[in-house]
């Protein structure tokens, strides 16, 4: 029984008057301890971006050179090309330079600054993940709530069945499958591309048309990431639904469902959403799968053919990019959670 | 309360009561009847990987031999789950790309369990220095997108079956070392702990004696589920190009597919039933899981 | 004003799943009357179905609780009323005063707004408008004594005592006619308890509001209620006036619960607990006493925790000694630093530099080898005997784990059930092969105990070992710690907030607050003539029979 609990202040005093004022983690020290976790995350990232390629067994170079034919001298002028004739102490200083100036190098496949991709590509992919990400968080929670809190019943029942019948399903696969069937067997919706061969001029045509073709993608994103979303906030409403408060609040005279609605569901968000935040990287990296499966001109399909290719400068790229965005990610959700629940302000 | 007074020696009482809480435990699993049907069809299927090289020799994937064999046949009687663009039978190739896949699946799980088991249960006993390092290495591969890191991996080292394993294994530790170190540190706090602490036991009596047993189960209930998961990110990554060409795989087989957009040009077969392959044995693994987890932890029972 | 009625009343839990046991009845054909303005007592252990009867009011059981019977208020059965009218009643006409030190309000919410809701659920002239129900929030909070700021904080950050206080001006909101406590005091200090007991009193009297008390502490009730009724496994077991139910009660069951709260100054349980067992021979011998050879001794021990920037002092400068066959109780409210002075004394903590730590002349060893030995010279046994029993392995395997540790190099089977027999778990084969799940509170106490007894110390620290126990096993537990100083020489120190266990058994004690022994002596000097001002508060609030004839 530990009865030294200093964040609930001196128990037995405050009862004369002594009140100790609860010692409250202001914002700010929090912003900067959880930057400052996130900063050594991506530094982390930097680092092993560097030695993934160049310490790990297996020579950079054979594996670029794998599938073509070079004779000794092109090989040796590759290595030269890409620095591994230095020492390693060199070639990881270059590295460091490099990554302080977004200089990714020089990729094989498209010749051109692998920054500059990277660049061109970016938004489209956040556009795909953000739009696949909002809408799975959404839809996950609002029936993640009302299977939870209606737990046995049919509604739950089937809730539940899908989502775990679609928690095995690859992400590619689904995209393929719906690839076919509604692309090329339905012809409703395009299959590839985020824009039509000859795209409208008009703004709200554009956007149609754009939007049009990031149907298919969405839905197959948001179809294998909500379900997991789903189980956890049913969980976590299942394990509040037997709290105490919630029969102070029925005791009071509350209709049950504003009882779910205004005690239980907030304090179920609060796991509930940790978690999501933490699956979001799951989310992201299925980026690579549907964007090849759909041909969609985002980071995923770079990473894609960075790997065929095999293009190391753009495979190192979008890696320590992808990484970053994850890693943002999971800050958000930090700064999120601190603001969902009082109890985390205090130390 | 045991009311014999037989004389036996304290590890034979040990050794009974194990045995009887298995049997115990394999009844429990039995009442539930989709953990069931998933074992059921688990056992199936490796029957039917193992017997792979009887079923269908080897020599049926020969290309040579199959110059004459129609390309694209859809399912009939005579081509049961149809051919695919080089003429061989799709049921041949399912049944060999099941012991890649469910090899790999078996030996990525095995890899990550280990890892994960160890550095949780370390993360969660030591304290200090070495327990926050430990949990901090945790929470940055949990935070590292492990499809990404595996396919850097498999970029760097040589293809191959088991670069895949490996890659996978080294990937997807972290989720099973954060449920480890949770479980470790609650059972940590426990009273009897403690209470091993007083009475003067060390590190390792305390980890072998209280802390393992207390982890087991949630560990085996958490290998069930990454299997399924294992599986699921071989079949990726080998759709992604990162496996070896020359072996047999559902990932691989769905591969072809898009090379040859199989989907668009209307050969369903191909496209559906490895995909429909996978999705039932994944779903066999989480079922079972999820039934082994309903026994382990008992609040959970009512799901 | 309306009566509350419980006539012939029975609630059964149907159980499902794995342990499917049917039916289980809670509470068994009870008829209780408690008039308009009257206070009624309910006592029982855990199981007794109290809680039960209690919720049974506001329909607040689960859903696989069926109820016979019928419960009126006023002429109103509450079983017959339809959802809107039942929600109608609710909180109106009867409200709950619920544990609030425990999880009874909402986490995320501000308490102000949690009292408000009320107001909103059950609008009257009174409170129409929000400025009238923002002034009855204030009304209510100066009440219970609450400063009006608190109704901006959060639950985590009000005391255990303002929670209560806050479930109290919650309760009292929509001005009902009924309130029910529901172990209003439990896990509160005995001050905070006093004050909590005597408000719910004044302002149920200045209201005229009835009351319905459930508690396990008979002392408690005693206090607050004019009649006490006593429910044992579902049924009503004895009811009458309070004084006379607690001084001169006519059914056994009520007498073993009133003697387990023993009155402090009565010489009949001076070193005395009560138990079942036939312990004359203990009683003709004079007790052993304790002997001048000093084995544990502390001198200007502190322990101080270091936690980000700031720091606790939990343990200042305690003086301490433990002499050879001397029971001392070592007595102190939750935050006082009794528990973490314990962890130190048995070597789990460090101490700061510059304190003396002594077993038998020599410092205390921190690690290694000598750390062993010291472990089976002093033994601790904790509060919760369910928590320190690892739940898989057997009771020979939990008492010889000791013995593994110690690398005892005799027979572990004979010392196992020598040690089961000294803890008075006889025949120990029995026992053997059982798992703590099918052994009752006390015997598990008694496994712990056996389990610390295996490695054979000469000092006991025992961290609040009945508090967990019901009523009727704590005095069993006592009598075998005064039994194994007669038997073995075994000195104790035992840590309580419980000033009557301390008379119960104890030769010393030492009174701790805030870090420090504020009064050191032998028990009938403390007890009967404290000199610290905090010792005569801590004795004047606690509940005893005897006051309430005074």
């Amino acid at each position: 029984m530990t009865e030294i609990m200093p964040s609930t202040g001196a128990v037995i005093l405050e009862e004369e008057g002594l009140d100790e004022p609860p010692r409250r983690v202001s914002g700010a020290r929090y912003l900067f301890s959880k930057l400052g976790g996130a900063a050594v995350s991506m530094v982390m990232v930097i680092l092993l971006g560097f030695f993934a390629f160049r310490i790990l067994p297996g020579d950079p170079v054979a594996s670029i050179t794998r599938e073509r034919q070079l004779n000794a001298e092109q090989v040796e002028q590759l290595r030269q090309q890409m620095g591994l004739d230095k020492p390693l102490w060199q070639q990881f200083g270059d590295y460091l330079v490099n990554v302080a100036t977004l200089n990714f190098g020089e990729s094989y496949v498209y010749k051109t600054s692998v920054s500059s991709l990277i660049g061109d590509y970016f938004w489209n992919t956040i556009l795909l993940t953000g739009t696949s990400a909002i809408l799975a968080i959404a839809l996950g929670l609002w029936l993640g709530q009302h299977a939870g809190w209606n737990h046995g019943s049919l509604f739950d029942k089937i809730t539940s069945g899908t989502s775990l019948v679609l928690w095995s399903v690859p992400t590619f696969w689904l995209g393929l499958l719906l690839l076919m069937v509604f692309g090329g067997t339905l012809h409703w919706f395009p299959t590839g591309g985020m824009l039509s061969p000859d795209p409208p001029t008009d703004p709200l045509g554009l956007i149609g048309d754009v939007l049009a073709h990031m149907v298919l993608p969405v839905i197959t994103m948001v179809a294998v990431v909500y379900a997991q979303y789903v189980m956890v906030m049913r969980a976590s409403v299942m394990e509040e639904k037997s709290a105490d408060y919630l029969t102070t609040a029925r005791a009071k005279g509350l209709r049950e469902d504003l009882v779910r609605r205004r005690h239980a569901v907030p304090n179920a968000l609060l796991p509930a959403v940790t978690l999501v935040f933490m699956h979001i990287g799951g989310l992201i990296a299925g980026a690579v799968t549907v964007e090849t499966v759909f041909s969609w001109p985002g980071l995923g399909k770079l990473t894609y053919e960075a790997i065929t290719g095999p293009d190391l400068p753009l495979l190192q790229g979008t890696f320590v990019v992808f990484s970053a965005i994850i890693i943002a990610m999971n800050l958000i959700a930090d700064l999120v959670y601190r603001f969902l629940d009082p109890r985390v302000r205090q130390a | 309360m045991s009311t014999q007074t037989r004389l036996r020696s304290p590890r034979a009482m040990a050794w009974e009561r194990r045995r009887s809480s298995f049997a115990e435990f394999c009844r429990e699993f039995a009442q539930n009847r989709a953990g069931l049907i998933g074992l059921v069809f688990l056992v199936v299927i490796v029957l039917l990987a193992v017997l792979a090289p009887v079923l269908a020799p080897a020599s049926m994937l020969d290309v040579t031999t199959l110059i004459d064999a129609p390309r694209f046949a859809p399912p009939s009687w005579e081509h049961p789950l149809g051919t695919d663009h080089q003429g061989r039978e799709l049921w041949v190739r399912m049944l060999w790309g099941a012991q890649v896949s469910l090899l790999v699946g078996f030996a990525a799980t095995a890899m990550s369990m280990i890892i994960g088991t160890i550095v949780g249960i370390a993360a969660g006993h030591f304290t200090g220095w070495w327990g926050g390092l430990l949990m901090r290495t945790i929470d940055f591969f949990l935070v590292l997108p492990s499809l990404i890191l595996a396919i850097v991996l498999t970029s760097v080292l040589s293809r191959g079956v088991w670069t895949i394993v490996i890659a996978i294994g080294l990937t997807s530790w972290a989720g099973t070392a954060r449920v480890v170190r949770s479980q470790t540190l609650s059972v940590e706090s426990r009273d009897y702990v403690e209470r091993a602490r007083v009475l003067g036991a060390g590190h390792w009596h305390i980890i072998v004696k209280h802390l393992l047993p207390a982890v087991m189960p949630l560990v085996l209930a958490n290998t069930t589920l990454t299997v399924g998961s294992a599986i699921i990110a071989e079949s990726t990554l080998s759709f992604l190009g990162l496996g070896d060409t020359t072996v047999q795989s559902w990932g691989a087989i769905l591969r072809n597919s898009m090379d040859v957009s199989a989907a668009t040009s209307g050969y369903w077969w191909y496209v559906l039933i490895p995909g429909l392959a996978i999705v039932l044995v994944v779903l066999a693994f989480t079922l079972i899981g999820r039934a082994v987890e309903n026994i382990v932890n008992p609040t959970l029972r009512n799901r | 004003m309306p009566d509350l009625t419980f006539e012939d009343v029975s609630i059964t839990y149907r159980t499902s799943g794995r342990n499917d046991r049917g039916e289980v009845p809670a509470v068994t054909k009870v008829s209780l009357s408690l008039p308009s303005g009257g206070t009624l007592g309910i006592a029982g252990e855990s199981g007794s179905g109290k809680s039960s009867l209690a919720m049974s009011v506001l329909r607040l059981l689960p859903r696989s609780a069926k109820v016979t019977g019928r419960i009126l208020i006023g002429e109103t059965d509450v079983q017959a009323l339809s959802f809107g009218q039942l929600r109608a009643l609710r909180w109106a006409d009867a409200s709950i005063v619920f544990q609030g030190a425990m999880h009874s309000l909402n986490p995320v919410q501000k308490v102000g707004a949690q009292i408000l809701e009320a107001l909103q659920l059950h609008v009257t002239d009174r409170w129409k408008s929000d400025k009238a129900r923002a002034a009855r929030v204030s009304e209510l909070l100066t009440a219970v004594d609450l400063p009006l700021l608190k109704a901006e904080s959060f639950p985590h950050e009000l005391s255990g005592g303002q929670k209560q206080r806050v479930m109290i001006a919650m309760a009292l909101a929509c001005e009902p006619d009924i309130i029910i406590a529901d172990e209003p005091t439990t896990a509160l200090d005995v001050i905070v308890q006093k004050q909590i007991l005597d408000m719910i009193s004044r302002l149920v009297t200045e209201r005229g509001i009835s009351l319905l008390m459930i508690s396990h502490d008979l002392s408690v009730l005693a206090t607050a209620c004019e009649r006490i009724a006593i429910m044992r496994d579902g049924e009503l077991v004895e009811l009458g006036e309070a004084q006379q139910v607690c001084t001169d009660p006519t059914h056994p069951y009520t007498r073993q619960l009133a003697e387990a709260f023993p009155t402090i100054g009565d010489q009949a349980s001076r070193l005395k607990p009560v138990t079942r067992k036939d312990r004359s021979q203990v009683t003709d011998e004079p007790a052993k006493g304790k002997s001048d050879e000093v084995l544990l001794r502390a001198r200007g021990l502190s322990v101080t925790y270091r936690s980000g920037g700031s720091t606790m002092r939990a343990v200042r400068s305690v003086d301490l000694d433990i002499h050879r066959g001397e029971i001392v109780a070592l007595v102190g409210q939750s935050g006082s630093g009794k528990s973490t002075l314990a962890r130190t004394l048995i070597g789990l903590q460090a101490p700061d530099e510059g304190s003396v730590l002594q077993f038998r002349g020599s410092d205390l060893p921190r690690s290694g080898k000598a750390l062993r030995a010291f472990r089976s010279e002093v033994q601790m046994v904790l509060q919760d005997p369910t928590a320190a029993l690892n739940p898989k392995l057997s009771v020979y395997e939990s008492v010889a784990e000791g013995l593994r540790v110690q690398r005892y190099r005799g027979d572990e089977r004979e010392r196992v059930a020598q040690s089961l027999t000294d803890a008075e778990l006889t025949p120990p084969e029995k026992y053997f092969g059982a798992i703590p799940q099918e052994l009752s509170g006390g015997q598990r106490q008694r496994a712990v105990i056996a389990g610390a007894l295996a490695v054979g110390p000469e000092v006991l620290i025992a961290d609040e070992p009945v508090a967990s126990l019901d009523a009727s096993v704590r005095g069993e537990i006592l009598a075998l710690l005064l039994s194994l100083r007669e038997r073995l020489g075994l000195s104790a120190l035992v840590i309580t907030h419980d000033l009557g266990l301390a008379w119960n058994i104890a030769d010393t004690v030492a009174v701790m607050v805030d870090g420090e022994i504020i009064e050191h002596g032998p028990t009938e000097q403390v007890l009967l003539d404290p000199q610290h001002p905090y010792t005569r508060k801590l004795l004047a609030a606690a509940p005893s029979i005897e006051r309430i004839k005074a």
